[in-house]
């Protein structure tokens, strides 16, 4: 019974999202709201006037998209259609005054037909303080030096972001994802893509691939909670050499390699482990605790 | 102007379905919905994709667990800092409120393998919570395989279905994103695999049952991802 309640819920809430277009994404949702369109090759421009801690989300098909941080309370887009046959809608909410919510969807004007390169590169400044919401299923996202919450989600484009503040969640099936000084929670996972982390101040981090590699170059915070894991991938961890962690590092078929003179200690769980797949140690005095797995790939912790 | 006034009926036509569809999924006899399905595509295979979803919901193990189960899966997942994730890695499937366009059986679906996922780590979490440092892995062993069975047979089924309603969309896909979910699926299917053989010669590596249940989820995201956005 509650499976069926559950699943019903779900239907009444596609019962509002199904649609032929991004058009008509419900009144519900946009009530007030503004809606501007654009369709037709070459570059458009918009200023929007914001809060200071807008929404920013931008759904596209294909192409770069760029998002930089900026000091004013304005979000300006500028963004490049390649095809007649691809649409930009714009929506702002509310409809007057500072937006708090801006976004812009890239979509096929006739759905149904497959266009094989739609491509719409955006240029967006946002204010620093916003959050960002990306989808951007082929290209690269570039973003730089946000406060707020940032999501983004990309199916082979290279994801890279630096100096974000907020709570970083980055989602990739195959494409790169590279990590700049950021200083919030970072969640990073791709299945075939390569993971790069640089200087990050984060406490939270946490980097997932399949068949990728994972490098992380810089320091822990302490009490910092790092998470790097790795399928088939080899993981190479660089600090320096005044670095205090607790490591944790297990592999089923990997190797180990660790230039740190730790001292040893047990597993931090109960869980088992086959002997000399396993290495338990503490580096300095242990301020933040560092998690590394890998299924067959080589773990490298090496000193700067 | 006959086809932009054929193309507005048919839009009539879909609204009236999507206004329709909750209740004849209820049970409401409403004819019009099924002569609908029958004659538009689109909302045709998202009412077979709906009613395949009910029926594998229905085969889920779906006892109500005691409010101390609740309280231990947030706390241990809340623990985990795995709360967030979920919430919004499910809202972007769920969230009404979303400006982006969706398509249903993607949502659907995963909010389908949400349940078993919890169900399935219903156990675990409970005995991360209460694990008895005494008990050894040989004293355990046949539990942690008549588990892992568990695991593979819930998971398993609605991974299934999903992968069953990705490949009939598979040709109607965007060559290139097909190419990135193919090779992504490649590496899972490789992965679970592996973790599989592995199991059969350490049942107990718990590191190798999380890199098994780990690969099953990316799976069911990427197959989820790929049944939403595949197509554009």
């Amino acid at each position: 019974m509650i499976g069926e309640r559950k699943v019903n819920t779900v239907l009444r809430l596609k019962s509002f999202r199904i649609n032929n277009g991004a058009k008509a994404v419900g009144a519900l949702l946009l009530i007030p709201a503004g809606l501007l369109m654009a369709q037709g090759t070459g570059q458009s421009e918009k200023t929007f006037a914001t809060t200071a801690t807008p929404r920013v989300s931008i759904s596209n098909l294909a192409g770069k998209v760029m998002v930089k941080g900026w000091d004013r309370l304005q979000v300006h887009v500028a963004y490049t259609i390649v095809s007649s046959k691809i649409g930009v809608d714009t929506e702002q909410n509310p409809a007057q005054g500072p937006a708090d919510k801006l976004h812009f969807t890239s979509y096929l004007i006739n759905r149904s037909e497959v266009i094989p390169n739609p491509v719409v590169d955006y240029v967006v400044q946002v204010p620093a303080g916003a959050s960002l919401d990306i989808h951007d299923p082929q290209g690269t996202v570039t973003i730089q030096s946000i406060k707020g919450d940032t999501s983004v989600d990309s199916l082979g484009g290279t994801i890279s972001v630096a100096d974000a503040e907020g709570h970083l969640s980055i989602r990739s099936v195959g494409g790169n994802i590279e990590v700049i000084r950021s200083s919030g929670r970072v969640e990073a996972y791709s299945i075939n893509g390569n993971l790069h982390f640089v200087s990050p101040t984060s406490t939270r981090l946490r980097g997932t691939t399949t068949s990728g590699t994972i490098v992380y170059e810089g320091d822990f915070a302490p009490g910092g909670d790092y998470i790097l894991s790795d399928y088939s991938g080899n993981i190479t961890v660089v600090c320096p050499s005044s670095a205090s962690f607790e490591l944790d590092a297990k592999t089923v078929r990997g190797k180990l390699d660790n230039q740190f003179p730790l001292v040893p200690r047990g597993p931090s769980s109960q869980s088992f482990h086959p002997p000399g797949n396993s290495l338990f140690g503490t580096q300095g005095s242990g301020q933040a605790t560092l998690e590394v797995t890998s299924f067959s790939g080589t773990i490298h912790v090496r000193q700067q | 102007m006959e086809e932009e006034s054929q193309r507005q009926t048919g839009n009539r036509g879909c609204q009236e379905f999507s206004a329709s569809l909750a209740d004849y999924l209820e049970g409401e006899n409403n004819p019009e919905v099924r002569l609908h399905a029958e004659q538009c595509s689109s909302c045709g295979a998202l009412l077979d994709d709906l009613e395949l979803i009910r029926a594998t919901a229905r085969d889920l193990p779906l006892d109500s667990p005691s409010p101390r189960v609740w309280s231990n899966i947030r706390s241990a997942l809340a623990q985990d800092g795995l709360i967030r994730d979920r919430v919004n890695f499910w809202q972007r499937w769920l969230s009404p409120v979303s400006l982006a366009p969706r398509t249903a059986p993607a949502a659907a679906l995963a909010f389908a393998l949400m349940l078993a996922v919890i169900m399935v780590f219903k156990g675990d979490i409970l005995n991360h919570g209460t694990r008895n440092a005494a008990v050894t892995p040989t004293t355990s062993a046949s539990a942690h395989q008549a588990e892992l069975l568990g695991v593979q047979s819930k998971l398993v089924r609605t991974v299934q279905a999903m992968e069953e309603n990705y490949k009939a969309r598979e040709t109607t896909m965007d060559p290139s994103s097909k190419k990135v979910y193919k090779a992504g699926l490649t590496s899972l299917n490789n992965s679970i695999q592996e973790c599989l053989d592995s199991l059969q010669k350490q049942p107990h590596n718990t590191l190798v049952r999380d890199y098994l249940m780990q690969a099953y989820a990316q799976k069911a995201e990427v197959l989820a991802s790929a049944l939403e956005y595949g197509g554009r």
